[in-house]
């Protein structure tokens, strides 16, 4: 069946629902500054704000990284660049 | 003698209409992003704000968001910003927000050159 | 876009946190602290009994204070170490 506007393509994945399948798990999320924060994703809105819970937020500093735990947040969605499922975070991965 | 009101209709409505349908074949024409074309193939990615990434196209919506499969960062300097050589960091499966995209392009068809500046003094 | 049911919108969360203690960070780094007052869709706040942090360093206070949506990063609540503890604690007796 194909959706109105965009060529019939059953394998495609859609942004947002991707995004909305990571609800009540963790998310890993990269800002266009240097900024990185990993949380639980408990909803989001047309402009992909975000509500976070026990999110730990990173910084990248020439010094090193510096990190701080919050409890929930809203997090403005203006400057999010990437968001990736699973959110092993800048520190997690290898 | 009665007329149903199927029979005509009014002339400015039906100017209305063939106007209306003249902009919409136009519209509809042809988008000059088709990432259709990439999809399942290698982009390359940039955004607002100078991070870089390439991953496979897996899916896009109208605002141009993506979602890139095995997509890896390129690293930067931590002072100024700038890439430095090709390492790169694993990020797996991503969702990149369109409204940080910049500049999206297929690595097919992409070749690296030599850094014509890596030898000379600093401009 | 309503999510499961244990999803919460953006406008949930700041339904839940109005009139409350929050910490407010701008992408500047710069950190406020005070009581939520009021605030609307694009994240315009105005706050009461405000502290200004630069650096971990408080360097401001403000009776009350305005601040401009764009400039925001996130919205966070502010739950004192008691408060959370004593979340712990119900966790272990469950």
């Amino acid at each position: 069946m194909a959706t109105e506007g965009q060529q019939s393509n059953t394998s495609q994945r859609l942004p947002l629902e991707l995004i909305a399948e990571c609800t009540g798990s963790k998310l890993w999320i990269i800002m266009k500054n240097d900024k990185e924060l990993v949380g639980t994703l408990r909803g989001f809105d047309d402009y992909v704000n975000m509500v976070l819970e026990d999110v730990t937020e990173f910084e990248n500093t020439p010094e090193g990284i510096r990190t701080n735990q919050l409890d929930q947040i809203l997090l403005n969605g203006n400057n999010i660049c990437l968001l990736i499922p699973g959110g092993s975070g800048p520190l997690g991965d290898q | 003698m009665h007329r149903s009101s199927s029979d005509i209709i009014p002339l400015d409505l039906a100017v209305d209409q063939i106007i209306r349908m003249i902009f919409r074949t136009a519209a509809k024409k042809e988008s000059i992003l088709d990432l259709n074309r990439y999809i399942d193939k290698q982009i390359s990615v940039k955004f607002s704000g100078g991070r870089e990434v390439v991953g496979l196209l897996k899916g896009y919506d109208t605002l141009v968001n993506l979602v890139l499969d095995e997509c890896e960062e390129f690293i930067r300097d931590p002072e100024e910003g700038q890439r430095v050589g090709n390492e790169k960091r694993h990020l797996g499966i991503v969702v990149c927000r369109g409204s940080a995209v910049m500049l999206i392009s297929p690595m097919d068809g992409t070749e690296e050159i030599a850094n014509p500046y890596a030898n000379g003094e600093a401009i | 876009m309503s999510a499961g049911a244990h999803s919460k919108s953006p406008s949930d969360f700041l339904k839940l946190v109005l009139g409350r203690p929050v910490i407010v960070k701008l992408n500047s780094g710069v950190v406020y602290k005070g009581i939520l007052a009021c605030l609307d869709g694009y994240m315009n706040i105005a706050m009461e009994q405000t502290e200004e942090y630069v650096n971990d360093q408080l360097i401001h206070k403000y009776g009350d204070a305005f601040i401009r949506g764009n400039n925001v990063l996130y919205i966070s609540t502010q739950t004192s170490k008691k408060k959370k503890l004593l979340v712990e604690f119900r966790h272990h007796r469950q």
